[in-house]
């Protein structure tokens, strides 16, 4: 069989691509490569090494065909490549018995096409470096140069893959030469192999964008995406070698590649090799070469997203920087933020077409950096969120970002970003915060406001002063009091709105964080700032907000009563504050649907009897307070009374009557002035009405039985001189 | 058989939420039956029961949003009639007296109320009463500082094992009671 060399240059395109002629196409070309291999390695058991490479060539035949899908070839390829091993394994077997045919890397030469001749000679040159029948040094410059032979992309890839599998142990990673054998590299050898090696293997990745027409564009670029990872395989092999350091890294490695990436002008080769370089260098290496990388951002073609390629650089370089814990990492002499602040502004520059979302996105990194890398200093996450703000102004001053865009989105994780770095009241600490929250239209800044209200909570997180608490509602306003920019929502604000009430909710359960637990004097200021916020919430709002106030107010009168002895003016106080109930109280009894506000009276009326009967210190201030708590407590109690007529529900009331007698009984036992025979006995009347008029269910019943003690209770007790004058009959 | 007894937390009205202490150990799947006292106050707080165990039984506490809740119920658990009440309704509140006169009243061999937040249990007349206290220590007019507190109780069949958490100076502690029914 005469065997001639050739040229491959078929550059044809694909052809017959569907998909049912693909699947017959690679099931045929496996089945070929089946058989060839089968006979190859017959021959090969009979010693015929000729004959063995005849074989194998025709088999490698297979991987000349134009018409296979990438994967489909890929697929071809894997099967060759498994029975390929067969030969190689066949041949080191021989060298290392002494048997081995010095000729074949000569004789390989002549096989008659390109592609199987190429294979073949890379499958000997493997073996032969390795039995040291030639030198390594030679082989691989030679093995990386002829493959230039194959100019078509895929099977030059698929090509020049094989040969860097193949040579994977053989790379020389030394500084100097192997003394016992010659000619056997150093690293600059490797590097100058792999990195030619990758500059071709690009060339043929990006010449694969114009091959075909222009309407199998969209599916080439898949096609393409899907072999990356072969023209990557370089750059990890690169990474791989122990004697490559920052100093080769900066002066060899990375200006090959940079050259390369730039040059070849394909956005999806930029895309992917930017990116891939981050990946697999080390963090070191990235920090001492930030400037040439970054320069080399700026070369990119314009359709190249640039975005994910700093965003993925800061954000491994604020993970370098913070890991361990500690943020040492970084050599003080790189100023990530001043470097990388640069470098974006330069890239929003010069990329007129940048959407608003990317820019952002960026921005996000950057506050990221600051707050993890510059932990203590405020003022670089505070020039961030006031350079975003910014930005928006430039493009359109005291307009909001439209609800929903991909702008609007960004920003929103945007500002979740210092809450879940920090507490809230570092995050206070940025008072450009609220620059960029006030960008927002209504539901995005709702969301972020939940959210910061959330992470109070889990985090239990304690405001406190009022001046932290008023910084506070400056970023939550937007649940507090009614939205300009929400005019559909407000019809919504009503008890019967799941939502509505979930939120307001949140807002109560937040005030209850509002502690100065050493000074009652912040915690009153703290009452009055968020009764003087919460009052412009309207009704609806002060029905939820309110009442935590109210009790925390009875709460701290309790308190004042404590620290009597260091403030002489804790009665005032006191007086002040079941004032300011009151008047709160009053507010919320405009809304007719609950016995809350009736609820929060006899609390009131408890907390005041409470602080006054153990004060005995000295009479004027036993007489003082008596008064004025008992004024308190009957006004309470009277107030109580008036509610308790308007209620609709018969049981409900009748309940309550029986309560509030109950109660009355209570405070006429701790005689207080006022409560009188004639008031329970008034009482007692209205109650044995009402009495009458409720039904006799289950939950009556209860009440009736109820009712029914505290009657007993009283006849019990009218025996009792005290009780002289009590009208209970029966 | 594990019944988790709490009550009057007060959420939003007076506290934030339970301390973490507390949540930590409350996982859903590991009780059967939650009794509550009331004074929960919203349906959140509802909601979140819910999610620890199916079967939940509340009563109506005075600070309570949901007008729907009963007064009082009775619960069989093993051998044992428990009667579940908030307490508002019993004057004068957490009288012993009382409190036997709502046992006797609902024939139960368990008494559990709530509304003094403040932890109870003893025994009187081979009749066991319990208080849980309010879980998450919340202000009341009648005390003037609360230790947050919650009980759970194991059944077996007669014997009834009593844990009660409490969270003492921000120290988190658990005594154990033992009661068997006559």
């Amino acid at each position: 069989m005469s065997m001639q060399k050739a040229v491959d240059n078929s550059r044809s395109s694909n052809a017959g691509l569907s998909m049912d002629n693909q699947e017959k196409l690679l099931a045929d070309a496996l089945q070929n490569v089946r058989q060839h291999a089968f006979a190859m390695k017959r021959v090969l058991d009979q010693q015929s090494v000729m004959e063995g490479l005849k074989h194998a060539a025709n088999m490698l035949g297979e991987l000349r065909t134009s018409l296979l899908s990438p994967k489909n070839y890929y697929e071809l390829h894997v099967v060759v490549v498994e029975e390929l091993h067969h030969l190689e394994l066949y041949l080191t077997d021989e060298f290392e018995h002494g048997r081995g045919s010095h000729d074949l890397y000569e004789v390989v030469q002549y096989a008659g096409n390109i592609v199987p001749r190429l294979y073949l000679l890379i499958t000997i040159g493997h073996v032969y470096i390795r039995a040291n029948e030639l030198p390594r040094r030679e082989v691989l410059r030679d093995l990386v140069e002829m493959c230039r032979g194959v100019q078509h992309p895929l099977r030059g890839l698929f090509l020049r893959n094989y040969l860097l599998q193949c040579v994977k142990s053989l790379l020389p990673d030394t500084e100097e030469e192997n003394q016992e054998a010659t000619k056997t590299g150093t690293i600059l050898d490797s590097l100058d192999f792999i990195l030619l090696n990758f500059s071709e293997m690009n060339k043929l990745w990006v010449r694969m964008q114009y091959q075909g027409h222009t309407r199998d564009l969209q599916r080439r670029e898949q096609e393409r995406r899907e072999l990356r990872i072969l023209v990557g395989t370089n750059l990890v092999r690169l990474s791989e070698l122990e004697c490559v350091n920052v100093e080769r890294y900066k002066t060899i490695v990375l200006p090959k590649i940079m050259e390369q990436v730039v040059s070849c002008r394909d956005s999806i080769a930029q895309e992917y090799l930017m990116e891939c370089i981050i990946q697999v260098f080390p963090d070191e290496y990235h920090l001492n070469t930030l400037n040439e990388f970054l320069k080399a951002c700026r070369e990119l073609s314009a359709s190249v997203n640039i975005r994910n390629i700093l965003i993925s650089l800061i954000d491994r370089l604020t993970a370098y920087s913070t890991r361990d814990g500690s943020q040492q990492n970084i050599p003080e002499n790189i100023q990530l933020f001043d470097i990388f602040s640069e470098q974006i502004a330069e890239v929003v520059k010069s990329r007129i077409n940048m959407p608003p979302e990317d820019i952002v996105a960026l921005q996000s990194a950057l506050l990221n950096l600051s707050l993890k890398c510059y932990r203590d200093q405020f003022e670089y996450g505070n020039k961030v969120l006031e350079n975003t703000r910014k930005i928006f102004d430039n493009i359109a001053l005291d307009t909001q970002v439209q609800t929903g865009t991909p702008a609007a989105k960004e920003l929103v994780k945007m500002l979740k970003i210092p809450i879940d770095c920090y507490d809230i009241l570092d995050v206070l600490k940025l008072n450009h915060y609220k620059l960029v929250l006030q960008l927002l239209s209504y539901r995005e800044r709702h969301t972020v406001c939940m959210y910061i209200i959330n992470s109070i909570l889990d985090k239990e997180t304690i405001i406190p002063t009022a001046e932290q608490v008023t910084q506070l509602f400056e970023l939550l306003l937007t649940l507090i009091i009614d939205q300009t920019d929400s005019a559909l929502e407000t019809s919504r604000q009503t008890i019967t709105n799941e939502d509505f009430v979930e939120e307001q909710n949140l807002v109560a359960r937040l005030y209850n964080n509002f502690q100065a637990p050493n000074d009652p004097d912040q915690q009153y200021h703290i009452i009055k700032i968020c009764q003087d916020t919460f009052k412009n919430g309207g009704l609806e709002r002060m029905r939820f907000t309110y009442p935590p106030i109210i009790m925390q107010a009875y709460a701290l009168t309790f308190r004042y009563k404590n620290i009597r002895e260091q403030d002489e003016k804790w009665e005032k106080k006191c007086q002040k504050l079941f004032q300011l109930c009151n008047q709160l109280i009053n507010t919320l009894t405009k809304l007719e649907t609950n016995d809350l506000p009736l609820r929060l009276y006899l609390q009131g009326a408890l907390a005041a009897s409470e602080i006054g009967s153990e004060n005995a210190e000295t009479i004027a201030y036993e007489f003082f307070s008596q008064v004025h708590d008992n004024e308190k407590v009957l006004a309470c109690l009277k107030k109580a009374t008036k509610l308790t007529t308007q209620i609709m529900d018969q049981s409900v009331q009748v309940q309550l009557y029986n309560e509030l007698l109950n109660t009355y009984i209570y405070f006429f036992n701790q005689n207080l002035p006022d409560i009188d025979i004639t008031l329970l006995n008034s009482l007692i009347e209205k109650l044995q009405n009402e009495m009458s008029k409720i039904s006799s269910n289950e939950n009556d019943e209860f009440i009736r039985n109820q009712i029914q003690k505290t009657f007993d209770y009283l006849r019990q007790q009218s025996q009792l001189e005290k009780f002289q004058g009590l009208q209970i009959n029966n | 058989m594990l019944v988790l007894v709490l009550g009057d937390l007060h959420i939003p009205y007076r506290v934030s939420g339970l301390p973490h202490e507390f949540r930590k150990l409350l996982t859903p799947g590991r009780i059967q039956h939650i009794l509550c006292t009331g004074n929960l106050c919203t349906k959140e707080t509802v909601d979140y029961l819910k999610t620890l165990t199916a079967d939940v039984h509340i009563v109506r506490g005075d600070f309570d949003d949901n007008p729907n809740f009963v007064d009082q119920k009775v619960v069989t658990v093993g051998q044992f009639r428990i009667g579940l009440c908030h307490g508002h309704q019993i004057v004068p509140w957490g009288d012993i007296e009382s409190l036997s006169m709502l046992q006797r009243q609902m024939d139960v061999d368990i008494l559990i109320t709530g509304h003094t937040h403040k932890f109870e249990a003893f025994e009187r007349d081979n009749k066991f009463f319990i208080n849980p206290g309010s879980a998450t220590g919340a202000f009341n007019s009648l005390n003037s500082s609360t230790t947050p507190s919650f009980v759970l109780m194991d059944i077996q069949q007669a014997s009834l094992t009593l844990y009660v958490y409490q969270l003492i100076n921000e120290k988190f502690t658990v005594e154990r009671l033992e009661y068997r029914k006559a």
